[in-house]
């Protein structure tokens, strides 16, 4: 009977797999006061197939885990490098102190680190090859066999942690299938001595051929030291890619491409050790990132990028992650939704790259026929890898320690509504998630939905479903219009024409949404968000006739600010306060509280995006100049300073570079936070007009919305903090 | 349309328009009302009108005439969607809204006509508005089902079918379900209608790509294989790569010159295009048998029939014309 076999061991949570995401995984589990085993069949160190490169993000969760020496010794990375067609560059640097820099460090160096790290923290390692057996029948328990050098053990455990990589046997062992149509990606590396100093950054290569036919996917070269480099390659194949080259032919072609086509700048190359290579774990399922008592991290779990093949921030992160939900689980009883949590954190897993990579082929297949074609596409591509920042939550916008602040009850409506969006917005669609979850989290965060739910708790309504439902409508209704902006016209590549259909189709897919909503709660609430959007949609149009148009009345901007974000909040908090039941005379008030806040927000909004230190990664006052999108302060120059109106017809880059110089020099940027504050002023009439028991969370609002904030990018800056 | 005005009649592109108001914005409004024009068969809003007989007699016409301008509005924001999706500058011989007045224009058009469909449906009752946002949800999940399928060899026939389904086989079932709902029809007449709508709705889809895939009328019609060149790849091509293994690299290839003919021989030669010729036959025949259960009079049925049979009349002459042309081979 093989229930009666006796056991070896008998643990709480076995974490089959040492690499970065096992032995975070085990070392926060171990320290949770979990008795942790960690099982690998290699001995440490050992040499992995990887690009060794760690982003910010990935240096972050190191120095969580009090590796900070290891950051230090690392190879300081400063900015990312894309090459395409080894003559056109382009250069994102990720921050001037040395503090923003990613880092360059070996698997065969970081992987040891990490595991001792675990160890330290009270996991125990055993050195073997697991397989998760099925021995009798037990919802309690799962079984594992493990070979090791001194033969077979049986391991008893309450958990199991799958975090054995992109091949891994645990989730096979599980019967976890592999999605259809999804495409499958490969990369192999070497190590190379370089004979000239290498540039402390990521450089990528761009596009990958082989045999003359372009593959979806890139080279690069990593400096592990000044003169040690790991070069590599990464591509897609199947779902309907062209056929791929065999792995290490098209490692051997990119490295005889870099030794032909920037021999001057390396130096002599020279292989050392031999060519790994390995499947990437893409190809992220919601459904399938845990099976019984197993849970999965890093690449099992498939939380590999599916677009730049980055895999390691994730299964650091994802360590952190499950070692939570399996603690819950553990302590709890509760069953964690990993999938969801992953899908939740890390909204860029849950897409299916394949028409993207099919994109790129077309691209690259135009490219070659016409060099210049290739410009719009990089600067495309930088904007899509631009979106690779992972989401941090409705906390980390401005809007949610005012509200924290002032009324709990509201903030965790606040939490509510910002799950049930992500759930909303989630898309397979390529990253139609992420440009949606990144709508939310614009300028002061949801601040239509912060409205509507404060309103109501101001007139003594505690938040239900419902009305985090109806907040979920309004904020979607506002950002549809803001997505639509980012329409380029006209579009002049297969990338830039990807990215028109992601802002039509996501705009139009966020109104759907909000509709269907608001018509599952309150049909008359629907019936006033069509009303809305129909008007925002006509003041855009009017942003439209006004491009370009130097002269256009300062007036003539806040009337769009008025039909646009302030008729958002204004619904907001009219909707906010009619669920609480207010009198008409306070209903209206509360529109005209919510009016002159939306406006006082954009407001805001623009002076900070046409400050001269925004942040150059954020949504640039420099693009709005460049497509003629006049915002406030700049109006506000325009009518002070003739020297703008000549800059702005100059339209070279370095003139637009002297133009944000100027507008600041206008002192515009001070009158149009005077307009703000103007606005905020507005807003506190209302809400003296209105009998209101509580009102400090809606003045805390309007002292939010009327300051003037420190450049913060618009949240597309990646190295803050959680 | 030659029939007179009255309940049979459905709203005209100037009905429409006026229905639809006019946007605060002139460039808007030339735009929207450009959209307008185009308007081509009014297939959907037709069948709406044409539904509404099948009830007990008490349909508001106004009410009917507003969902059946909603569901155009509808469709026809749709159409804009898609054309800036794919970047089209020509649709049924003439420029599209983008080419004529801008990308963003375009997406604006398209957000506009969009909510003012839904603000239209708000005054035809609780139930049908309820059950247009969620059609209008689908379509829009589906118009991002068909881009992300776009120059995909190894899409399936249950995901093409998945994407017509939603994208247009839910608004025809909306407009019949709707349009007899409204005139106060029973649960069950609405339901036979519904499924009645979604079958015709099916062989609408099926004979517009057989347009895109063989080519149209020589005017206003796409060229032959345009679908191709475009990355849509419909049902009849899928067919046509299950039994041609080497289709898919042909398709992978550049299709600017000759290739798209030679990759639509290769489609017909595959037997692929009678077979979804067979498929929408099937569906018209669907649509027939739902519509003999919906019950109603004679009349109400031969509406409904009549739309059926006009809307779908070119391809049974290029059917015989496909027959003939297999004959003398």
């Amino acid at each position: 009977m093989p229930g009666s076999s006796p056991l070896d061991d008998e643990v709480e949570v076995v974490v089959v797999g040492a690499g970065p995401a096992g032995s975070t995984c085990a070392g926060a589990l171990a320290e949770m006061g979990h008795d942790v085993l960690v099982i690998d069949r290699d001995v440490f160190p050992r040499h992995k197939a990887c690009g060794d490169a760690l982003t910010r993000s990935a240096v972050e969760a190191l120095r969580r885990v009090d590796l900070d020496d290891l950051v230090e010794e690392g190879q300081p990375i400063e900015g990312a490098r894309f090459v395409v067609d080894h003559h056109r560059r382009h250069f994102r640097r990720y921050g001037e102190s040395p503090a923003r820099y990613a880092r360059c460090i070996s698997r065969y160096t970081l992987d040891e680190a990490l595991l001792d790290v675990a160890i330290a923290r009270g996991a125990r390692f055993l050195h073997g090859r697991a397989e998760r057996r099925v021995l009798g029948a037990s919802d309690a328990f799962e079984f594992l066999e493990v070979t090791t050098p001194e033969g077979p053990r049986r391991i008893r455990a309450a958990r199991v942690i799958g975090a054995d990589g992109a091949t891994s046997r645990i989730r096979r062992g599980s019967g976890a299938t592999r999605r259809p149509n999804t495409p499958k990606a490969l990369a192999a590396r070497r190590y190379v001595h370089v004979a000239h100093e290498l540039d402390p950054v990521f450089e990528v290569f761009l596009p990958l051929r082989f045999a003359g036919r372009a593959a979806a996917g890139f080279g690069w070269v990593f400096p592990i030291t000044g003169h040690l480099a790991n070069v590599g390659v990464g591509f897609h194949r199947g779902g309907g890619l062209p056929d791929p080259p065999p792995l290490y032919s098209a490692l051997d072609a990119f490295l005889e491409e870099l030794r032909v086509r920037c021999g001057s700048r390396f130096g002599a190359l020279e292989v050392i050790g031999k060519p790994l290579g390995s499947p990437l774990g893409v190809g992220f399922d919601e459904e399938a990132c845990a099976a019984g008592l197993t849970l999965f991290a890093g690449d099992a779990a498939r939380t590999t990028d599916p677009l730049s093949g980055e895999g390691i921030t994730h299964a650091l992160r994802g360590g952190e992650l499950v070692a939570t939900l399996a603690h819950e689980e553990l302590c709890l009883g509760r069953r964690a939704p990993t999938g969801r949590a992953f899908a939740r954190h890390f909204p860029r897993l849950n897409q299916d790259v394949g028409v993207l990579t099919r994109t790129w082929i077309r691209e690259i297949a135009d490219s070659r026929t016409s060099g210049e074609r290739a410009v719009p596409f990089r600067s495309s591509l930088q904007r899509m890898v631009g979106l690779a920042d992972d989401d941090r939550g409705v906390e980390s916008t401005d809007v949610w320690p005012v509200v924290a602040e002032h009324a709990p009850v509201v903030s965790e409506a606040l939490l509510r509504f910002d799950a049930a969006a992500s759930d909303t917005v989630r898309t397979r669609f390529p990253l139609a998630t992420a440009v949606l979850q990144r709508a939310l989290r614009r300028d002061a965060g949801p601040v239509a939905a912060a409205t509507l739910l404060l309103c109501a708790h101001a007139l003594g309504r505690t938040p239900r479903d419902s009305d985090v439902d109806l907040a979920f409508s309004v904020e979607a209704i506002s950002l549809s219009g803001s997505l639509l902006a980012n329409v380029a016209d006209p579009p002049d590549s297969h990338v830039g024409r990807l990215g028109n259909t992601l802002a039509v189709l996501t705009a139009a897919f966020a109104t759907s949404r909000s509709l269907r909503a608001a018509a599952r709660r309150q049909v008359s609430a629907a019936s006033a968000l069509t009303t809305t959007a129909q008007c925002i949609a006509e003041a855009n149009a009017m942003e439209l006739d006004d491009l370009f148009v130097l002269d256009r009345p300062v007036g003539r901007r806040l009337m769009q600010l008025d039909a646009t974000a302030g008729a958002a909040t204004a619904l907001s908090a009219r909707l906010g306060a009619s669920r609480a039941g207010a009198p008409a005379p306070s209903c209206d008030a509360l529109a005209e509280y919510g009016r002159s806040l939306g406006i006082a927000f954009a407001i805001s909004a623009e002076v900070t995006d046409a400050s001269p230190d925004a942040a150059p990664t954020g949504r640039a006052a420099q693009d709005d100049l460049r497509r003629g999108a006049y915002s406030l302060p700049i109006l506000i120059a325009l009518d002070r300073s003739p020297r703008l109106h000549h800059l702005l017809t100059g339209a070279g880059s370095d003139d637009l570079a002297d133009a944000r110089a100027e507008i600041a020099a206008t002192g515009a940027l001070d009158a149009a936070a005077l307009l703000s504050r103007e606005y905020a002023a507005r807003a506190l009439e209302a809400l003296d007009r209105c009998d209101v028991a509580d009102d400090g969370p809606l003045r805390a609002m309007v002292q939010l919305a009327a300051r003037h904030r420190e450049a913060r990018g618009g949240g597309a800056s990646p190295a803050v903090t959680r | 349309m030659s029939a007179p005005a009255g309940s049979n009649c459905p709203p005209s592109s100037r009905d429409i328009a006026l229905l639809a108001g006019a946007p605060a914005n002139a460039t808007l409004e030339a735009a929207s009302a450009y959209a307008l024009e185009a308007e081509g068969g009014a297939l959907r809003s037709t069948l709406l009108v044409r539904a509404s007989a099948f009830g007990t007699g008490k349909a508001d016409d106004s009410v009917v005439r507003r969902a059946a301008a909603a569901v155009e509005l509808l469709h026809l924001a749709t159409l804009v969607r898609d054309d800036v999706a794919h970047d089209a500058r020509v649709r049924r011989g003439r420029p599209t809204v983008g080419a004529q007045f801008g990308i963003r224009a375009a997406a604006l058009t398209a957000t506009w006509l969009f909510s003012r469909a839904l603000g239209l449906m708000t005054g035809c009752g609780d139930r049908t508005w309820r059950a247009f946002a969620e059609v209008a949800d689908t379509v829009c999940a589906a118009q991002m089902l068909e881009v992300e399928d776009l120059f995909d060899c190894t899409r399936t026939p249950g995901r093409c079918r998945l994407a017509m389904r939603a994208r247009t086989a839910s608004l025809f079932g909306f407009a019949a379900g709707a349009g007899a709902d409204l005139a106060g029809a029973s649960a069950q007449t609405v339901a036979s209608l519904d499924r009645c709508g979604r079958a015709f709705g099916m062989a609408v889809q099926l004979a517009d790509d057989l347009r895109g895939l063989l080519g149209g009328d020589a005017a206003t019609g796409p060229a032959p294989g345009s679908d191709l060149r475009n990355g849509v790849y419909t049902l009849p091509v899928i067919f046509a790569m299950e039994s041609d293994a080497g289709l898919a690299r042909l398709l992978r290839s550049d299709l600017s010159g000759d290739g798209a003919e030679e990759a639509v021989a290769r489609v017909r030669a595959t037997g692929a295009v009678a077979r979804a010729r067979a498929e929408m036959m099937w569906n018209v025949a669907e649509a027939g048998s739902a519509l003999a259960r919906a019950g109603g009079t004679e009349d109400a049925r031969r509406g409904v029939r009549e739309v059926i049979d006009e809307a779908l009349s070119g391809q049974w002459e290029e059917d015989r014309h496909a027959g003939f042309i297999a004959a003398g081979r």
